[in-house]
């Protein structure tokens, strides 16, 4: 995880967890709160509306009351109470005084139960209903009136008077209707609905009041349903939501922008030290870590200051040794060289000096046919001193004669050189010296490995190959890994030349074997 | 099939012989320079056979007492609240026309049915008429229904609601054919026992009144018990 992206992290932990958590508590807070508030103002208006149905059951309660003070003063009704004559009167008397009390439901029975008048349903005349005023007797109670469209819900109440010797009964009401239910709802938020024994109430009940109901002949209960669609508090709930919501993400808004600005701050100090610190190497210890900060960071490039300071000091004692090293090998290899050249220079002067002791009339003819071999050295050495001069040899290319330069070859006494050299071998286009300094390297192992006797058999074939094979002591596999490891030494430089060339080196040794060296170079 | 009744109950009271009596006496006068209404189709139809000639507009409740307060000559009803009001006054004349319309009540069914007098306003009688009735006790019709603008339909049907012959009784204003419980008002000499699959049961009789203002035409009866206005064509 990036150093960024912890950031993030922690900024977003930080800020976020605690915001989320304040939300949970103010929302869970609130939420316990306004239902307090609702459940009071529930049970405010729950009882409210209790008085409201009990106002309604008492003026029911007083028309019938004043209809039962008026009844005995009615001369009309004594007379259609006792002529048939005059029953239409007494058919119509309970519309007629239904209409004017206000009332919408207003049966007059006899003392047998049976309807004597009908306001409701003028028609239902002579129908026998002595149940309903008996279940009336304990109070109101909401009853299914009969009228000719089918049965009208009504809030009923009953009362009696007594005309002469009859008993006549009223039961009366007003109808439980949406106009009724809507005038019970004291408060918008609420509504007010009634269910009847069976109905299936409402989800969102908050209160109910229990009211009875003549159903079937007996009494029942039906509730008066007070229910609120929550509506106004699930709109305050998410509406709190909502802004909660806006917060946390203004806070993980505000945390990513801290986050990046306070990366950016920490980061890009350590940006550049990185790129500084990028630049370093051996060859390149300029780097600049001088700062003022007192932080942290400071404190780093401080430390890397001072590391580089070591590193320059230790690159200085590290390039002397070097160069000490480097001196000394090619001291070493300018050695070899030189004696690898002064080494023919001796052979013909030894010669010579045999000559002058033993035949001096011979020494003229002898020196013409040595005279090559002394120019060929100083020809080499002098090319040497150049290349050395330089410091860098250079390389001078031109095609070459293999052949010519392994007839040169010089060895000691006691060691026979046997040269099998095919006119057909290709010229091979390299440096004469880089080529002479091969042939005379692997030529001059191969002495050194045959002591004071062996033979030494040069090869040449027309594919290009050089082959140079001594009778020696043959080396093993480590002799010849270190043979080709130390600097300045003849397979060494050999190898390297071998390479520059791009020809391929081969060496077959193997202890008491001699050892046979080929290289094959691209014509 | 109303336009047929209507026609019919018109023919039921045409006075058939010469006058014999002066029930209300009062000059003889051109039919169409009397004002006749009437409150319903039946009386409209009657009317118009009481004065041959005679131009009858049908009026509602409260039209007729209208016309009652503002000079109308004649005037046929069967509503009590209108015969009352025009018996209260002493320039009008409230005379009983013969009993000449019946309703019935048409159903699959033919229960037994009685008490049904009361609930009809005005001048109402049991049928005089039979018809066939179940033996058996049937379940009440669903709805029964009635011609909206015929209040003593509607109080006889609402009468079958209160005996529980019906549950419910509704108007309906257009199409009485699919029908199969209602309300059948029709001649007196026109009653039937069965209408295609369905059966009647007879219930009230009813007659009409008319109402004239005195002096303003005379009304004879002829030796059938008709009666007629003296008008001349």
């Amino acid at each position: 995880m990036s150093f960024r992206a912890r950031l993030f992290v922690a900024f977003g932990l930080i800020a976020l967890v605690p915001l989320i958590g304040l939300a949970i508590g103010v929302r869970r807070e609130m939420d316990l709160r306004l239902t307090a508030q609702y459940r009071s103002r529930v049970a405010a208006l729950t009882a409210v509306t209790r008085t409201d149905l009990a106002q309604t059951s008492a003026a029911v309660g007083d028309r019938l009351a004043s209809l039962r003070d008026a009844l005995p003063d009615d001369a009309h009704l004594r007379t259609a109470l006792r002529e048939a004559s005059e029953r239409a009167y007494l058919l119509d008397y309970a519309g007629q005084a239904m209409r004017m009390t206000g009332l919408d439901m207003l049966q007059v029975q006899d003392e047998h139960g049976r309807i004597l008048s009908s306001g409701q349903f003028r028609n239902e005349y002579d129908r026998l209903d002595p149940a309903l005023p008996r279940l009336l007797a304990g109070g109101a109670a909401l009853v299914n009136a009969r009228t000719p469209d089918g049965p009208r819900l009504v809030l009923a109440r009953m009362d009696s008077a007594r005309i002469g010797d009859r008993r006549i009964t009223l039961v009366g009401g007003i109808a439980v209707d949406s106009a009724f239910l809507g005038r019970l709802r004291t408060d918008s938020t609420l509504t007010v609905s009634l269910a009847l024994p069976g109905d299936s109430a409402p989800d969102d009940i908050v209160a109910d009041i229990p009211f009875p109901f003549v159903s079937n002949d007996s009494l029942a209960t039906a509730r008066f349903v007070i229910s609120h669609p929550s509506t106004e508090l699930d709109a305050l709930r998410h509406s709190v939501d909502r802004w909660f919501a806006a917060a946390v993400a203004l806070a993980a808004i505000a945390a990513t922008l801290g986050a990046v600005a306070l990366a950016a701050r920490i980061g890009q100090p350590l940006a550049a030290l990185a790129a500084e610190t990028e630049r370093l190497d051996l060859d390149r210890l300029d780097a600049n870590f001088t700062t003022d900060r007192d932080d942290e960071i400071g404190t780093l490039s401080r430390v890397l200051g001072a590391l580089v300071r070591r590193l320059r000091s230790s690159t200085v004692r590290l390039r002397e040794a070097e160069r000490r090293a480097t001196v000394g090998d090619l001291s070493r290899q300018v050695t070899h060289d030189i004696k690898n050249g002064l080494a023919p220079l001796r052979h013909v002067l030894r010669h010579f000096d045999q000559v002058a002791r033993e035949d001096p009339g011979a020494l003229a003819p002898v020196f013409a046919e040595r005279r090559a071999t002394l120019d060929a050295s100083v020809v080499y050495l002098d090319a040497l001193a150049r290349n050395y001069a330089l410091l860098t040899p250079r390389a001078e290319p031109q095609r070459i004669d293999v052949n010519a330069i392994a007839r040169s070859v010089v060895v000691p006494d006691g060691i026979i050189l046997e040269l099998a050299l095919d006119p057909a071998m290709p010229q091979i286009t390299a440096d004469p010296v880089g080529m002479r300094r091969i042939i005379e390297n692997i030529a001059s192992n191969a002495v050194n490995a045959m002591g004071n006797g062996g033979t030494l058999t040069i090869t040449t074939t027309p594919g290009g190959q050089l082959t140079i094979e001594d009778t020696g002591r043959g080396m093993t596999q480590e002799q010849l890994a270190r043979a080709f490891e130390g600097p300045g030494l003849g397979l060494s430089i050999v190898r390297r030349l071998v390479t520059d060339l791009a020809a391929t080196l081969t060496v077959d040794t193997a202890p008491g074997r001699g050892t046979r060296v080929a290289v094959t170079f691209h014509t | 099939m109303l336009l047929v009744c209507v026609l019919a109950c018109g023919h039921a009271v045409t006075p058939a012989a010469s006058p014999v009596s002066v029930i209300l006496a009062g000059p003889t006068v051109l039919a169409d320079s009397l004002h006749v209404a009437a409150t319903d189709p039946f009386g409209a139809a009657l009317a118009q056979r009481l004065a041959p000639g005679a131009t009858v507009r049908i009026v509602s409740d409260r039209g007729a007492l209208d016309l009652i307060d503002s000079g109308g000559d004649a005037l046929v009803t069967d509503w009590p609240a209108v015969i009352r009001y025009a018996a209260s006054r002493a320039e009008f004349a409230v005379i009983a026309l013969p009993w000449h319309r019946q309703y019935a009540f048409i159903s699959r069914h033919a229960p037994p049915i009685s008490n049904v007098v009361d609930a009809v306003h005005g001048d109402a009688r049991p049928a005089t008429s039979r018809c066939p009735l179940d033996s058996v006790p049937q379940p009440p019709a669903t709805v029964v229904f009635y011609f909206a603008n015929d209040s003593i339909a509607r109080s006889l049907a609402e009468r079958l609601v209160g005996l529980g012959v019906a549950q419910r009784a509704v108007a309906n204003r257009y199409d009485r054919v699919a029908m199969e419980s209602y309300i059948q008002a029709w001649p007196i000499d026109s009653s039937r026992c069965d209408i295609g699959s369905l059966h009647a049961v007879p219930l009230v009789e009813t007659r009409p009144h008319l109402i004239v203002r005195r002096g303003s035409v005379g009304v004879v009866a002829d030796t059938a018990g008709g009666v007629k206005l003296e008008t001349t064509p």
